[in-house]
């Protein structure tokens, strides 16, 4: 039977459907191996599944004796009662996610930005959507309003259709990965300001996530702190020193 | 509009009617009583995120787009 690596358990199953063409509701997935992230880098274990196709029986499955790549200790894999729960309300939220991406794709085009999405989805609690299109400065909007309220929209749309605590990224063109980068050197410039002038120094607002950066890149400076003001669209960080 | 119809419980009672005042194209938008909290959320912030987007559009001449939810109040 083959077996299927990923580093969450998603994308092992995600490899798996793609090689073998199957469709998740015709398959039949059996999770070897829950990914473990190890120690330092150390230990490490991709997630392991296998997938067959559902109309083959699976009496002898059940019995299958495990092979382990690093020859740890394997977890008993019981065949029905763990794995059946856990997988349908997966597979509701996968469905869901489909259907926001419709969703996304309709408010785009009202919005008159034709952009091809592309959703990945690598655990059951983010969903990651990279819409690729010519007109991404309107897509993101001045200061990102647009794409951040996109974002918001995108989880509001998941919480009324019953999938909570998800946490969705709206990205294009990798702009989230540039603003990560235009930010570090944001918090390097404020931590070097705070430091010589031993003011506090408030910054723009910026969304949750982005906020959530700033907090944790200041953490490595012994003598300064950091807290948010303010209320959600306009709430800021400022950095101060302890 | 596509925006607000997937977010309520009974999209078809969700309406735009627009209307033009000297400074504004004014979109009124209605639905159905007990979905006018799912449009405006926990303190607002539905109804921020939809007016960002909505403002965000691009309108020809000098009117600004301004978006009212009507409370039925």
């Amino acid at each position: 039977m083959p077996k299927y690596k990923g580093d969450t358990l998603a994308a092992a199953i995600e490899n798996g459907l793609t090689a073998l063409q199957l469709d998740r509701k015709n398959a039949q997935i059996k999770i070897l191996q829950q990914p473990q992230p190890g120690f330092w880098g150390l230990f490490k274990k991709p997630a392991q599944v296998e997938i067959k196709r559902q109309a083959v029986s699976n009496a002898q499955q059940a019995t299958l004796p495990e092979q382990q790549p690093e020859g740890e200790a394997a977890q008993p894999v019981t065949q029905r009662p763990a794995a059946t729960r856990p997988q349908t309300r997966f597979d509701k939220n996968y469905a869901v996610v489909h259907d926001l991406a419709t969703y996304l794709q309709n408010v785009l085009d009202q919005l008159g930005i034709t952009a091809t999405l592309k959703v990945a989805m690598p655990t059951s609690k983010y969903v990651y959507i990279d819409c690729q299109t010519d007109k991404e400065g309107l897509l993101i909007g001045k200061h990102g309003r647009t794409i951040n309220a996109l974002q918001q929209l995108c989880e509001f749309y998941l919480n009324n259709h019953g999938v909570n605590y998800v946490e969705v990224t709206v990205d294009t063109a990798d702009y989230r990965a540039r603003r990560r980068v235009i930010l570090s050197d944001l918090v390097r410039k404020t931590a070097r300001d705070v430091q010589m002038s031993g003011q506090p120094v408030h910054l723009d607002a910026m969304p949750a996530a982005e906020r959530k950066q700033v907090h944790s890149e200041i953490e490595v400076y012994d003598d300064l702190m950091t807290y948010s003001i303010g209320n959600d669209p306009n709430r800021e960080v400022v950095v101060a020193p302890r | 509009m596509t925006i607000v119809k997937p977010l309520v419980k009974f999209p078809d009672e969700v309406n735009i009617r627009h209307r033009e005042s000297p400074e504004f194209h004014e979109f009124i938008l209605s639905t159905n009583p007990k979905d006018v909290g799912r449009v405006i959320g926990k303190h607002g912030r539905v109804a921020q995120t939809v007016r960002a987007l909505v403002y965000s559009v691009h309108v020809q001449d000098d009117k600004r787009v301004k978006l009212i939810i009507n409370d039925g109040k």
